[in-house]
């Protein structure tokens, strides 16, 4: 039991972090272009793998909005430290603001719709 | 016997995609600490990016003011960093007597870590402007530079200011 508890927090945790990749490349440009689809693919294959390898829908749709609440945070945060550090609290408001708004777009838009379909498609896959 | 085949190919098959997930999501994670620590240093050498007037001078040349303004631009950071445009405000006391851009766009200006660039533009200013703001024969001239650099987020300004008394009782 607790080492299943174990293996569900890191893949999750990898799973956050890759979303977390995937925003950080985003948050800057706030255009959805080329780019984002490339990395919207990518994403979706991280989904598909993230599916199959939970196989349990309940914990995988739980598992996907935690970590799309922590990618988010975490990408805003890493955002914002080097400007917090060396420009300043102005800049470093101004660019969480930026940042935030750009990634939640990009949350909302393009990551969690290919996301659903391609979880579930893992899970479906997994259950064969 | 056929249904213990099946078992074993789930289970080689769930083991090399755990297997693929877990290289995959490494890979995404490496790349991640490489573009932050790109991202990090930049945002350091900005900092860490200077610019110092170091010489004004006025001259006439033909009964027109020109002014020559010398300055250095040193990148005391440790990212190469590419300079698009530089916008400079020349005031004289609180007055702009000029403004003046340029622009890189073509081939941005690169500046590599410990480089330091000597620069040097002359520019021709309104004499009504330098005549009404000398006092006692100087002039204060400030030189306001706007250095746009190219990072994740465009080009983005970075302000530099520099401060000159200038005599002026010559011309």
């Amino acid at each position: 039991m607790r080492k299943e508890f174990i293996w569900d927090v890191i893949v999750n945790a990898l799973y956050s972090l890759s979303l977390t990749y995937v925003l950080f490349q985003q948050v800057f440009t706030g255009r959805i272009g080329i780019d984002s689809f490339m990395y919207a693919a990518l994403f979706s294959a991280m989904s598909l793998l993230y599916g199959y390898v939970v196989s349990n829908l309940k914990k995988a749709f739980l598992g996907h909005l935690v970590s799309i609440i922590v990618a988010i945070a975490l990408t805003v945060y890493l955002v914002r430290y080097p400007i917090e550090v060396n420009i300043g609290n102005l800049a470093a408001e101004l660019v969480t603001m930026y940042s935030l708004r750009n990634a939640l777009v990009y949350v909302v838009f393009v990551v969690t719709p290919l996301s659903i379909i391609f979880i579930s498609i893992g899970i479906y896959a997994s259950q064969r | 016997m056929h249904h213990n085949v099946d078992a074993t190919m789930n289970l080689k098959t769930s083991t090399i995609i755990k297997a693929t997930y877990l290289i995959v999501s490494l890979l995404l994670i490496a790349l991640l600490v490489h573009e932050y620590s790109d991202y990090n240093l930049r945002v350091y050498s900005i900092k860490r990016l200077h610019v110092e007037v170091e010489d004004v001078c006025i001259y006439a040349n033909n009964s027109v003011l020109f002014l020559n303004l010398t300055y250095s631009l040193s990148n005391n950071g440790v990212k190469s960093l590419e300079v698009s445009m530089i916008t400079y405000k020349i005031y004289f006391g609180s007055e702009v007597a000029r403004t003046y851009s340029e622009n890189f766009y073509g081939s941005p200006l690169t500046m590599k870590p410990l480089q330091r660039l000597l620069r040097s533009i002359v520019l021709k200013v309104p004499e009504f402007k330098l005549r009404r703001n000398t006092v006692n024969g100087t002039v204060r001239v400030y030189v306001l530079f706007n250095v746009y650099i190219k990072t994740r987020f465009g080009n983005t300004p970075v302000t530099y200011r520099g401060a000159v008394t200038l005599s002026v009782s010559g011309l």
